[in-house]
């Protein structure tokens, strides 16, 4: 009586299992062809989404960097036109509070503070309560800015934001405060009971804002005599020596001499650019622009027309030209008519791409990698549409190959064996499908944000992240065809090889 | 594992059996439940088949012959009963045992040839000795030798669509030899083919019964077949009706007056 030894069955090396589904996958190309779109598909929405975060905010902190330099002129000019206002004071002081609880306090924070030491004659821990103060007010504004119409109209009346303050300081209005909230069954940020806290001592700083106020616009008034005399503040500013910030300071304005000299450069260039345009408004100029541009209709000449010739050396030359010719000299270098031109130009770009900016701020500060919960949970559809997807294809694929499956089984092929070569051939398809949908999410990706924010988004691809969200995004594709076979490789599995011995 | 597969299951000796017995039944029942009917395909059949003998099954169809046929082939599992193949009870073994088995122990031949469309005949043949763990190299010169074997060395590049079902039907021949199995299982081997093309195939399964020794079990209709096995078992409503020795039978094959073997 002889006995058989069964010893386990031999386990097939990964490189012969490959071999032969590669071979069947060249048989089943169309269908193959098919799952290898579908994940392209999901996985190059979600590259388009990961690239567009990615360059959005790598290009709006480079958008940033070169807004800075115009926004702090435009803030110099309205200082130096308009005295402050209590809700833009607050902002300022609460700002300054943000920076010095990240240990970050910055030369113009301290600036400010002197500022407005020097207007209320106050000491620093005066300034350093009042910071305090307006951040903890900054918390409530948020909270009313967050309730929906009616409650607000409820709560605050027709006032809007710190303006309902003076009203509740006493304890009536409070009391009725109260009641209201407790109407609308709200909490308010702190508890009802720090908010007292906090309007205890809004209200004995008052007095004390009121005074930086006051003094400033004294100041103001006193610069406008003194120093500005029925002159702009930019055309001031631009024709200035160094000695401007000394003489700021005995205003109790403080700028630094780095700072003025940016400024200075700045509020030049555009004083400049206004001559340019000026320059470009007189119908001679224009009636000449067009002869040299070759445009029939003089008055189709915009102000980019202009500036664009203007940027050129040629350009310059020859409005200089021009304006001296008419006996209307501009004043300026070509040289420096040409510098000045292209500032605006980029004035004009900026101001196009800031509202781009806006939209992305808005996106870029939630969630995570600047995903809304609406793209987050689009994603995450594609890519459940893309399973079911995928498990239908296979599964077609299953029951169009029981015969062979069960044939594989009679030859020795374990369970296993033909598991693995389903996972495997999803796999090889979900590899291709990622990297052609990568490539592809990158491209769009990338034309969207160039639609948004013109060549800066180009000049500053983030080219490590984008990379490593190439790779997440194929990975992904892998992951979904791999788990959307795991159902068919099963079910095919599981197949009793005596399907295959079909004997009637 | 082993040691217990060889002390527990070992069968009972049928007496005095001089003739060594590769697989052996005993009370071999099966059914299928379909919804709340049960169908008992196999009520109770007891066989010996003995190694190297050629044997024919026949029976109508719905006779149970085909689930027979899978029990013996260790492709399903008897509801009752025992299954010995070589002395292995198949019921014992797991799924990779039987996956062993099925790669080494036994060969398939199908009616249908069930080759593998994408890949060349000589590729098909190496594909269970693949699963055996045999070298590419070595596969493809045993392969290559099968195919010499049955007369189709010249084609071995060919795919499945670019032969005709009787070198179909030789090439799964060959595969179903490639592990050295001891038994060869075929269903209707000759079903698909016409009567020249099939005579070839019962010449091939005849040399390899007597040149090599291999169990050869068919289940077919062709009378020249039967004529060419030394025991016939006859199936019928789940039990073995008869089983008799080719010299206790007579065979008649037909032919059309004129045309031999045609």
């Amino acid at each position: 009586m002889r006995n058989i030894e069964v010893k386990d069955q031999v386990r097939l090396s990964l490189g012969k299992c490959m071999e032969l589904v590669l071979s069947g996958v060249r048989f089943r190309l169309f269908r193959a062809a098919i799952t290898v779109v579908v994940v392209a598909l999901a996985v190059a929405f979600l590259m388009t989404m990961l690239s567009e975060s990615l360059i959005a905010r790598r290009a709006t902190g480079a958008i940033k960097v070169r807004i800075a330099p115009r926004q702090n002129l435009l803030f110099w000019v309205s200082r130096l036109s308009v005295p402050l206002k209590e809700v833009q004071l607050t902002e300022e002081l609460a700002a300054i509070q943000e920076d010095k609880d990240e240990g970050k306090l910055t030369e113009k924070d301290r600036n400010r503070s002197d500022e407005y030491k020097a207007w209320g004659s106050l000491g620093d821990q005066d300034v350093e309560a009042l910071c305090a103060i307006a951040k903890r007010q900054g918390e409530y504004l948020r909270f009313f800015d967050g309730l929906s119409e009616g409650h607000r109209r409820v709560l605050l009346g027709r006032l809007q934001g710190a303006e309902v303050f003076p009203t509740i300081l006493g304890e009536t209005g409070f009391n009725d405060f109260k009641a209201r909230l407790l109407q609308l069954g709200r909490q308010i940020p702190t508890g009802i009971d720090g908010f007292r806290a906090f309007l205890n001592d809004w209200g004995q700083t008052r007095q004390t804002r009121g005074k930086i106020l006051e003094g400033n616009r004294k100041a103001l008034e006193r610069i406008k005599t003194d120093l500005l005399k029925d002159q702009k503040p930019k055309d001031v500013l631009a024709a200035a020596d160094a000695g401007m910030p000394r003489k700021l300071a005995e205003y109790g304005y403080r700028m630094s001499d780095a700072e003025f000299a940016e400024v200075r450069s700045h509020a030049s260039l555009s004083v400049d650019a206004e001559r340019i345009k000026s320059a470009g408004k007189i119908q001679e100029v224009k009636t000449r622009l067009a002869a040299r541009l070759n445009i029939k209709n003089a008055s189709d000449i915009s102000e980019t027309t202009l500036l664009d010739e203007a940027a050129s050396g040629s350009g310059a030359e020859w409005l200089l030209g021009v304006t001296n010719d008419i006996k209307k000299p501009i004043g300026l270098s070509a040289k420096r008519i040409q510098e000045a031109a292209q500032y605006r130009l980029d004035e004009i770009d900026l101001a196009k791409v800031e509202t781009g900016i806006q939209a992305a701020a808005i996106t870029t500060e939630k969630g995570w990698l600047g995903f809304s919960s609406r793209t987050k949970w689009l994603i995450v559809v594609s890519f459940l549409v893309c399973i079911v997807g995928i498990a239908n294809a296979m599964l077609m694929s299953v029951t169009e190959r029981f015969r062979e499956i069960a044939t594989m089984k009679c030859l020795g092929a374990t369970d296993s064996f033909i598991m693995i070569n389903f996972i495997l051939e999803s796999c090889m398809q979900g590899i291709a499908g990622g990297v052609v949908g990568a490539f592809l999410g990158f491209l769009l990706g990338g034309l969207r944000s160039w639609a948004r924010f013109g060549w800066v988004a180009m000049q500053n691809l983030p080219g490590v992240e984008l990379l490593i969200a190439g790779g997440l995004s194929i990975v992904m594709g892998v992951v979904l065809s791999a788990g959307a076979a795991v159902y068919p490789a099963y079910v095919a599995a599981r197949l009793a090889p005596m399907e295959a011995m079909r004997i009637e | 594992m082993s040691e217990s597969v060889q002390q527990s299951q070992v069968a009972p000796k049928v007496g005095g059996a001089e003739r060594p017995v590769i697989i052996r039944t005993r009370a071999l029942k099966k059914s299928y439940r379909m919804g709340s009917v049960i169908t008992e395909a196999l009520r109770g059949i007891d066989v010996e088949i003995y190694r190297g003998e050629f044997i024919s099954i026949l029976g109508p169809s719905g006779s149970g012959k085909s689930t027979f046929f899978n029990m013996v082939g260790g492709l399903d599992s008897p509801t009752s009963g025992r299954v010995f193949i070589d002395e292995v009870d198949v019921a014992q073994l797991n799924a990779v045992e039987l996956a062993f088995l099925r790669c080494r122990k036994i060969g398939y031949i199908f009616q249908t040839y069930n080759l593998v469309q994408y890949m060349t005949c000589l590729e098909n043949i190496t594909v269970p000795m693949a699963f055996a763990g045999v070298a590419g190299d070595e596969a493809r010169e045993r392969g290559m030798k099968l195919l010499e074997l049955v007369g189709l060395a010249e084609r071995w590049f060919h795919k499945p669509i670019e032969m005709s079902g009787g070198q179909q039907q030789r090439t799964a021949i060959a595969r179903s030899m490639a592990n050295h199995p001891s038994v060869l299982l075929c269903d209707e081997p000759t079903g698909n083919l016409d009567l020249r093309t099939g005579a070839e195939i019962h010449a091939i399964l005849k040399r390899l019964n007597k040149d090599r020794g291999v169990t050869i079990i068919c289940a077919t209709h062709d009378h020249r077949l039967i004529d060419l096995s030394d025991r016939i078992l006859w199936i019928r409503d789940g039990l073995v009706e008869r089983i008799a020795n080719r010299s206790e039978v007579t065979v008649q094959t037909g032919a059309i007056g004129g045309m031999e073997n045609e």
